[in-house]
Order: structure tokens, then sequence, then C-alpha cells
């Protein structure tokens, strides 16, 4: 590719999440018209209290909704983008250290048992954090930490909190286990000022922690050894990038429930526009993870009749899709 | 005292086996050293050693003086660069891309390379010839391509002293004398000083200025090529029956068959 197309294609994933935030404002069965919000905003700056509704559709349930699907879009796709390079491996995502079924461990634990004793967002996000812990815990042999031990740790940590889950749900009752269902099949359905709350500082605060180092993601993909003699603590790098990444999905996670696909496809179909330096690949997947994230939304909401969970969407598309990109790549993805 | 003294080095993965026992040696500046040394024999765990990418269980590194352990990780690899052996592929960067990451030690950890890193690498590349690759991807490129990207790699840190893991594997012959002449080069022309391992006792005929035998983790036996490479020495450590003979005022071996 040219470096001036590059260069256009890289404006355009960076500028995406501002477009798709200026039409999703429009998006929903009542109709707001682009005047009717510039006068809503208008009103809501010098305090008019003037059509409730309106007010209300705008600023409790769509901003806060398109606020909370950028973020964990970008939340996503930057800590799958940090994943993908610190395992040297681009069909790596959220799932490789049991962060997801941590999460939903945590949360089906505060769901069917605890009640409201303990916030479903507080347990899914320590349940992911747990589940990583674990990983960490089992790969780390003699004070280092092998990518491949990692991973195998991952996927026993997977097991592991993926049956505590089964056990979970067979003595749950009926009502419990909805509640449960379509809390792992992840929405942006009930998103509040409080949910970006939780999960907004942590989410931002890392993907920018994570910009800071994007160039070292590109030392770090060379493997332990080339890395070293770089001049890299990479046991100390891993622990830092890797915490970093867990945190930042683990906020996401933990408000919305499991999106699939989403962190996976996102930094591929980045490499593929603009290639593989991870100094532009990171910022590139945070905007436009962010972006995709709330055009699925988007068409979640703009269905008729029923909302399915977005988790559901991008797991449906996402799929095919990602299969179609993986056989078009070229250039040592699928060597 | 050399670049780089070895006193007294032992080295083990596991406690178990010792892969390196008292090794002695000092590199001298602007010369070629080349390990030889069977399959298994240590040769690779010592430049490992050497580059601090494992720690010896006992013994001293020093480089140009300063004992190595009490060095920082990015002071080390400011002054010494490695050529491993083989690159398993992770992304498919571009050349340029991929030689800057060699200018790390200079990087601070939240920086990112600049205008004087890139300077530094189309240096490296236009001195080995291979400008014109600067926008292929790594992935794209031929082996004999790919061994010199990763020599610019390690040249693009300016380092005083860079450790090559068997440079000529897998490369025709062709490829084998270009990589071993861009090595004279540099070494005459910079003051570098090189340490390599070798499979092919001919080409450290060849190229070195002082050869090193290994054999078990421990050292042999150390001098010039016409002093080292003889029948004897090869037999006693590939365990394999060698034919000589001389050409010019050099000695080649060949199998016995």
């Amino acid at each position: 590719m040219a470096r001036e197309t590059k260069g256009i294609v890289l404006f355009l994933l960076y500028a995406s999440p501002l477009f798709f935030c200026i039409t999703s404002v429009f998006v929903g069965p009542y109709s707001l018209t682009p005047a009717e919000i510039v006068d809503l905003i208008g009103k809501r700056i010098i305090c008019s209290g003037q059509s409730v509704t309106e007010q209300a559709i705008l600023f409790d349930i769509r901003l806060p909704r398109i606020i909370l699907a950028l973020l964990t879009g970008c939340a996503l796709s930057a800590s799958s983008a940090c994943f993908q390079a610190t395992f040297r491996n681009p069909l790596v995502s959220e799932y490789i250290l049991g962060i997801s079924a941590g999460a939903a461990f945590g949360a089906s634990l505060s769901i069917a048992t605890l009640g409201d004793e303990l916030p479903v967002q507080l347990m899914a996000f320590a349940g992911g954090i747990a589940a990583v812990l674990l990983t960490y815990g089992m790969a780390r042999i003699r004070g280092e930490t092998q990518t491949l031990s990692l991973v195998l740790a991952g996927i026993i940590t997977n097991a592991i909190f993926t049956g505590g889950n089964y056990i979970i749900r067979y003595f749950a009752e009926p009502e419990q286990l909805h509640v449960l269902i379509v809390w792992l099949m992840g929405s942006f359905s009930a998103a509040s000022w409080k949910d970006i709350s939780y999960s907004g500082p942590f989410i931002i605060a890392g993907t920018v922690f994570l910009y800071l180092l994007r160039w070292r993601l590109n030392l770090l993909s060379m493997g332990d050894e080339e890395a070293k003699a770089f001049g890299i603590n990479t046991e100390k790098m891993k622990i830092v990038l890797l915490g970093t990444a867990t945190l930042v999905t683990a906020a996401a996670i933990s408000v919305v429930g499991i999106i699939g696909w989403i962190g996976l496809m996102v930094p591929h179909i980045v490499r593929l526009l603009i290639g593989s330096d991870n100094r532009r690949v990171l910022p590139a997947s945070a905007t436009f993870g962010a972006a995709l994230m709330l055009m699925a939304d988007d068409a979640v909401r703009m269905a008729k009749g029923v909302e399915l969970p977005v988790g559901v969407l991008t797991t449906i598309i996402g799929a095919p899709f990602f299969a179609y990109l993986i056989r078009k790549s070229r250039g040592g993805v699928w060597e | 005292m050399g670049m780089i003294q070895v006193e007294d080095l032992c080295f083990s993965y596991d406690h178990s086996k010792d892969v390196l026992k008292q090794i002695n040696l000092s590199l001298e500046k602007g010369k070629i050293i080349v390990l030889l040394g069977p399959n298994g024999s240590g040769k690779t765990t010592l430049l490992k050693c050497i580059n601090a990418i494992v720690k010896p269980t006992s013994g001293h590194i020093y480089v140009n003086g300063i004992d190595m352990s009490c060095m920082k990780r990015h002071e080390i690899a400011q002054q010494i660069s490695y050529v491993p052996q083989d690159h398993k592929t992770s992304f498919p960067y571009t050349i340029l891309e991929f030689i800057l990451l060699g200018r790390a030690p200079y990087i601070g950890i939240f920086s990112v390379p600049g205008r004087k890193d890139i300077e530094r690498c189309h240096e490296v590349l236009d001195s080995l010839g291979i400008r014109n690759l600067s926008d292929s991807l790594y992935t794209e490129i031929s082996g004999g391509e790919r061994k010199l990207v990763m020599i610019a790699r390690a040249l693009s840190a300016s380092p005083e002293i860079l450790l090559l893991d068997e440079p000529t594997a897998h490369l025709d012959i062709k490829h084998q004398a270009e990589v071993l002449r861009v090595i004279k080069t540099l070494v005459r022309n910079r003051e570098t000083t090189v340490l390599m391992t070798l499979h092919d006792p001919n080409l450290a005929t060849l190229i070195a200025d002082r050869v090193i035998l290994l054999k078990n983790g421990r050292l042999l036996n150390e001098g010039s090529a016409k002093e080292i490479i003889t029948r004897d020495n090869i037999r006693r450590i590939y365990d394999c029956e060698v034919l000589t003979f001389a050409y010019q005022d050099m000695v080649f071996i060949y199998p016995e068959s």
C-alpha cells in the first residue's frame, strides 16, 4: 500500500469513533432530529428543565450507552492487541489467560448465591483478576514465565472456572439462571452513568498506559531471548503489560458481560490495513475497536421488535468474517 | 586485558548437569574469534552467558573491566549485540521496523524511536547494501536476506562486541560468503570485536583470527586457526575421522567416508 493511502487509512481508523458517535445519537425507537438534539444539549447547558422525556432519552439512555460501548470496544481491542504481541500470536484474545471464564464465574456466584450483598460487577472483576493470578502462578517456573506455559495454564484456568460455573448453574433457581445467561451474553441495554464510573477510569488509564508502552510490544513480540538481548527486563515487562491488559479487560466485561470476537478481530483487521507495527496497531485498535463496538450496538438497537444482546451479534457476524479475513491475509499470519 | 574477560565461568540450566565448566577466556578488541565444537558442547550457551540472556551459575564476566553482574541490562545491550541462529517470525514487520528494534538499549521505556534512530538504521542498511529492502516485509524476503537483516538489527545498536550464533547456518554457499565478507569488513572498519560459533571448521580457517575449541562444556584448546584446526584436534573434538588438504597456506578438512 502506498504511504499516502496508508496515512489516510490510519486517519480514518483514528477518527472512526467520532463518526459513529454522532450517528449513534439518532439511533433508537424514539426518533430525535439533529435540531432537537442541539436544542436538548443547549437546554441542558443552560439548565432549563423542559421536555423531560427527551432529556432522559438523550442523557440517561443514549449517551451512557454510547460511551459505555466505546469504552468497552476500546478496552477489549487494545488489550487484545497487547495480548497478541506479548504472546507472539495473532490469534489470541482476552480468553487466553482465563479472564472471561473467571469473570463469568464471579458473576454467577454473585447472581446465584450472594444476591444483592456484593454487586455483580465487583464479583466479576474479582473473578477475572483471580483467574489471571492463578494462570500466572501456575505458569511461573523458577522465576521465568514461558509463553507456552502461560497458554497451557490459561487453558487449565479456563477449565477450572468453567467447571465451577456449571456447578453454580446446575443448582441455580430458574429465574437466577435467566439473569445469569443474559449476563453471559454481554449487552449495553442497561448502560448507566454508574457503569461508566466503575469501568471508565480503569479502561482509560490502562489504555493510555498501554499506549505509552506500545513500542515495547514490538520488542516483546520477538520472543524472550531476543528481547533480553535488546536490554529488556522481559519478566517485569510482561507482568506490567499483561497486568494492565487484564485490568482493562476485566473492568470492561465485569460491567457489560462477555462480548466475544471484537478483541480477536479488531487488531487483526488493523494489521491487515496498516501493517504490524504496534506503535500504530495499539492506538488504531483502541479507536477502531470502540467504533466497531458502537456500530454493532447500533445494529442491535435498530432491530425492530426484539433486541438481541450485542454479544450474540458480534459472535454471529464475527466468526465467519474472521474466517474470511484470515484466508485473505498474507504475510506470515497463517504460516 | 581484553574487551571481554571470562573468568571461571560455570553454567547449568537446573543445577544438575554443568553445561559450561570453568571457562576462562579473553576477547581482544578488533578480532574475530570463532567457537568450534560439536552440537551440545555449550557454544550457544556461552554466547548467551556473555550476552546476559542467561545468568552464570558461578564465575565472572568483565566488559571493559566492569563486572557484568553489576551492569544494568540496557548498559550491557549498548555494548554487546547478539544475532541468534534462528528467528521465529511472529508478525510481518517491515525491515525498517524490524531493524529499529535494535535501538532499544538507547530508547526510554515510554518512548519510541526518533529521527536519529531511523537515520542510524538507514546507515546500517546502506553499509550492508540492503537499503532497498527497507519497506519489504520480513516474512517475504529470502533466507540470506533475513540473515543480513538480523545482522543489521544487531549493528543498529552500534555495539563494540558482536556475538553471532551460526551466522552461516541454512545459507547457500554464495550467501555464506556474503555473510562472512560482511563480518570481515565490519571488524576491519569499525574495530568491532566478533565472537561467533560455526559448524564448519573450514569457514573458521577462512575468517578466524583465533579459534576456541569447546567440548562437553570445557574449553579444550585455543590459538590461531592454523594451530588449532588440525587433523588430531578435529578428530578429538568431533569423534570423527577426517582428511586434510592444504591450499595456499591454509589447511582444510573434510570427513573421511
